[in-house]
């Protein structure tokens, strides 16, 4: 019975060990593209406010183009129109780069 | 198709006439011609003595006549977009679409963007003629018209790298994180996204319409021109305009010869130029012969 | 005095603060089943939850850097008992706690910056005063760094080596992850076997220059480094740092662990040890400008409030993650003050064998650190023995591992630090815009905005004093650390309708402690900075009784607004 037991708890413990390793190591893998994350949604913003900046108030008036582009922008539109609503509150987002 | 015909020149030269002394000695001639204004102050009605109509009008034999509605253009492309829309976009509704796409279409750029997909339209259509007649509108609009092909072209190339750049990052960070890590059905592959296959359909249009416009071969560019030195003036603004996007001018037609006198011509005096009495009465035989005279060369 | 049962201790220490306190925190709090910004406003772009520990990993990479390191080592002159109770204490009770509450202050107010904070609670030039503050830590922190790199090139040339062998790294591992997109573990390995490559190549092949060679050598690479694309040098290293960091807290962690050696160094020196510009230096208020990262760091407001509060997926994850990460990082310093008591005696002065007396001992520390190659000098060198002793790696390069771990994430720190600053400029001017549009303008170009903060940080740094210029930057982020913790107290006391006591009193506390010690610097400090390098005291003289005077419009500000009920 207590053979069992300890065997049991022997399993958990390396699953749960496991689990966390496997956690680091996802952990790394966010170290190392984080801020290409952080880059390519601007690159999307960009994107979406050259194309159709006046749905943010841009005076960028769509052209013929920007609308045959419009159905299919849908992730760009929605990072333009997140990303503008934090315009006030831009610092502390690329603090965690510092390292300080 | 053997030849496009452009007509340019300044407000009231007599484009929309010259043009249609073209069309009627094409015609006459056995040849299969259409003949179109896009200016929006449609004149050929008024020319021809007829009340207006919509659409191609077969107004001869071998000649069809239409004045090119850019409104129409412009609302089939706004509802093509808009069903579009109405079917793609699952993650937010954008209310009152109809509205927004009224506003719109009052924007500036949108109308001579019409017109230049208009054009391109046309040509499309009667590759099965022999020549087309084009009668542009004044000069402002003209320009606006032939030189946004190239314009358009640059913007897209542009967009076109930046949304390159796009996909190769979210490539590159989906290669670690995973397929799905920017979201369901995000793409990444250049071969399946639509915003470039849109970019390549509409760069498509454009390539092809400047491929056209400066094949001297396919598209012949008359400059219409009085004796004047106002319209001397323009006509040498135009000729410059143009040749910066590589349309170059292919006759000059001095309308309305004799009637002023002629002012310096120094600055056309390479180019092959006819010149072509004032034309007194308006009807299809006086505007036959006036053809004669300058219209045997260029069929050739 | 045992290194091993110091450890033991430490991790005894954090251990019941983290249960006992973190339990009336998170009570006073009435952190509960409320959901986060991250799951209420999830939109798959910046609010998105993540399980805990990836984000305590990415939130404690984000705070660890070189500061917890280069602090403590300058410390050491009172003795190691001081060091450790202000790494412990300072910690538990208020770094820590300022950690903990920024980071709930901004989950309770939808992700928003400890900055926007201050400016809604308090004053809205609160929040224009934080950027001030910010952009003062950035200048000195290029100063501070620059010169303790300076330093440590000029004095031990084959990191130099290793430094520039490990950029060459980082930029072909970038080619190999993110241009041709080799598998992630493959790369990750070839990445590792890089950087040891370029520690035994640095070993062999020292790259000597002199210390203002470095100096503009450092100028360039900030500016050019901070306007290269990310994905060439920026990401790829940060990537490497990861690695370097586990590695070093691993093989640190262990060797002191398992080392049960004696610490060589006195505990206790005395209060007025000759720290700061080699004047006798009051532990009391001076020690939170030496020790700043290891124990309470202003800058750790913004890493809080900036993505981990957005990405927080319960309310209970923050003990975690903000309080936690804290004290894992005291943990890194009280390594760092093991490691140079126990080891770090025949480093300083190799002649003797045992301590002459602890009067002296203060008195030669700071000269014989600057023998040494300064701060990073003692404890790559105090490192390399501990290591040698426990896992018997060979000393030369253990020596180099440690000094590229600061080095690294020094250099990382100075080139973000110059795209940080670019905004901040723009942020400081938009307010001026319509008055002074022409030099607005001016300013916050592009080119323009990166040169004035490594222009004046290397100015600073030129003189090589990192004995005057650390306490700067130290004292400026400890600034920023008062209007963070003020902001945790107002959030406490008006929102959550709290008494807050065990807010407020680390704050007031820190703000007299801060405003003191900077005080003390300019009267004391500073004419000593006057008599070698003057232009530079000038400019130093100038930021200090800035911050002096914004500080005190500060507190002035936040209590006015105390009576004003949200």
């Amino acid at each position: 019975m207590i053979f069992l037991n300890k065997k049991m708890w022997l399993n958990r413990f390396w699953k749960a060990f496991c689990l966390r390793l496997k956690w680091l190591g996802e952990g790394f893998k966010r170290q190392s593209t984080e801020v290409l994350e952080k880059e390519l949604e601007e690159m999307e913003n960009g994107f979406a406010l050259l194309t159709l900046g006046s749905l943010v108030g841009l005076p960028i008036l769509p052209s013929y183009t920007s609308l045959s582009l419009l159905p299919y922008l849908e992730r760009e539109i929605l990072v333009m129109l997140i990303k503008s609503e934090r315009l006030d509150d831009k610092l502390a987002e690329w603090a965690d780069l510092a390292d300080i | 198709m053997k030849n496009i015909f452009f007509f340019l020149g300044k407000g009231g030269v007599g484009k929309t006439t010259l043009s249609a002394s073209l069309a009627y000695y094409l015609s006459k001639n056995k040849q299969k011609t259409y003949w179109a204004s896009i200016d929006p102050a449609h004149n050929i009605c008024d020319v021809i003595g007829c009340p207006p109509f919509s659409g191609a009008k077969e107004i001869e034999c071998d000649l069809l006549a239409e004045e090119i509605n850019v409104e129409h253009y412009l609302k089939q492309f706004l509802k093509e977009i808009t069903a579009q829309m109405k079917t793609i976009y699952s993650y937010f509704q954008i209310i009152n679409l109809d509205e927004m796409f009224e506003v719109i279409k009052n924007a500036p750029g949108m109308e001579e963007s019409a017109m230049m997909h208009a054009l391109k339209d046309i040509i499309d259509r009667h590759r099965d003629m022999d020549y087309l007649i084009i009668d542009t509108p004044p000069t402002g609009l003209m320009l606006k018209i032939f030189t946004l092909p190239f314009i358009t072209n640059i913007w897209l190339e542009r967009i076109k790298v930046w949304r390159h750049k796009i996909l190769d990052k979210r490539t590159t960070i989906t290669a670690i994180r995973g397929k799905d890590y920017l979201g369901k059905g995000i793409i990444t592959d250049a071969s399946k996204d639509k915003v470039l296959k849109e970019i390549g359909v509409q760069k498509a249009t454009v390539d092809s319409l400047i491929k056209i416009l400066t094949d001297t071969k396919k598209s012949c560019f008359i400059l219409v021109l009085n004796p004047d030195r106002l319209s001397l003036m323009e006509g040498i603004r135009i000729k410059k305009a143009l040749s910066v996007v590589n349309i170059h001018i292919g006759l000059l037609l001095m309308n309305k010869f004799g009637l002023t006198p002629l002012a310096n011509t120094e600055e056309f005096n390479h180019m092959p130029m006819k010149k072509v009495p004032f034309l007194k009465v308006l009807d299809k035989e006086k505007l036959y012969q006036l053809a004669d005279s300058w219209a045997e060369d260029i069929i050739k | 005095m045992n290194s091993t049962i110091i450890i033991i201790l430490c991790i005894g220490v954090y251990l019941i603060f983290y249960r006992l306190y973190g339990r009336y925190l998170k009570r006073q709090l009435g952190v509960g089943k409320r959901d986060t910004p991250a799951v209420r406003l999830h939109d798959g772009v910046d609010f998105v939850p993540a399980n805990r520990y990836v984000l305590f990993g990415h939130h404690f990479a984000s705070i660890a850097g070189a500061a917890p390191i280069v602090g403590p080592v300058i410390a050491l002159a009172w003795g190691w008992l001081p060091a450790l109770l202000w790494i412990w204490f300072g910690s538990v009770f208020i770094g820590a706690v300022h950690d903990y509450l920024s980071l709930m202050s901004s989950v309770r107010h939808d992700g928003h910056s400890v900055q926007w904070i201050a400016g809604k609670l308090i004053k809205k030039r609160t929040g224009y005063i934080f950027s001030i503050f910010v952009f003062f830590v950035l200048i000195l922190l290029v100063a501070a760094f620059s010169a303790i790199l300076g330093k440590i090139f000029e004095t031990q040339p084959a990191v130099a080596t290793t430094y520039f062998l490990t950029i060459i790294a980082a930029i072909i591992l970038g080619i190999l992850l993110y241009r041709i997109r080799i598998p992630f573990a493959l790369a990750t390995l070839i990445g590792i076997f890089m950087l040891i490559l370029a520690i035994v190549l640095g070993k062999f092949f020292p790259f000597k220059a002199s210390y203002q060679s470095w100096m503009i050598i450092i100028f360039i690479y900030i500016i050019v480094a901070a306007s290269i694309p990310v994905n060439i040098l920026l990401q790829p290293r940060d990537y490497l740092n990861a690695w370097l960091l586990v590695a070093g807290l691993i093989l640190g962690g262990l060797a002191v662990i398992f080392s049960f050696t004696k610490f060589g160094l006195p505990a206790f020196t005395t209060f007025n040890a000759k720290v700061i510009a080699g004047e006798p230096t009051p532990f009391w208020p001076a020690i939170p400008l030496i020790i700043a990262c290891g124990s309470l760091s202003g800058f750790h407001s913004l890493v809080a409030s900036g993505t981990t509060s957005k990405q927080l997926s319960k309310e209970s994850d923050g003990l975690f993650i903000g309080y936690g990460g804290m004290l894992t990082e005291g943990f890194l310093s009280t390594l760092v003050v093991v490691v140079i008591a126990a080891y770090g005696l025949p480093v300083l002065f190799p002649q003797m064998t045992e301590l002459s007396g602890n009067l002296a001992f203060s008195h030669n520390y700071t000269d014989a650190i600057k023998a040494v190659g300064g701060p990073v000098g003692v404890f790559s060198k105090a490192y390399a023995e501990a290591v040698h002793r426990v896992f018997v790696l060979p000393k030369d390069f253990m020596m180099i591992l440690a000094a590229m771990w600061v080095a690294s994430f020094a250099m990382t720190t100075l080139d973000t630090t110059n795209r940080l600053a670019r905004y901040t400029l723009t942020e400081l001017f938009e307010p001026l815009r319509d008055t002074l549009g022409n030099f607005s303008r001016f300013i916050t170009n592009r080119w323009v905005a990166s040169v004035i903060p490594a222009t004046f940080g290397i100015f600073l740094a030129w003189t090589g004093a990192w004995n005057i210029l650390w306490p700067a930057f130290g004292g400026a982020n400890q600034m920023l650390a008062s209007i963070a913790l003020l902001t945790a107290t107002a959030f406490l006391m008006r929102v959550q309708k709290q008494k807050g006591l065990n807010a407020s009193i680390p704050a007031l506390f820190l703000w007299i402690t801060v405003s003191s010690a900077m005080i003390w610097y300019t009267l004391v400090a500073v004419p000593g900075f006057m008599k070698t390098s003057p232009r530079q005291a000038y400019v130093m003289a100038t930021i200090m009784i800035v911050m002096l005077f914004l500080n005190v419009l500060l507190i002035y500000d936040f209590f006015k607004q105390k009576d004003v009920v949200k």
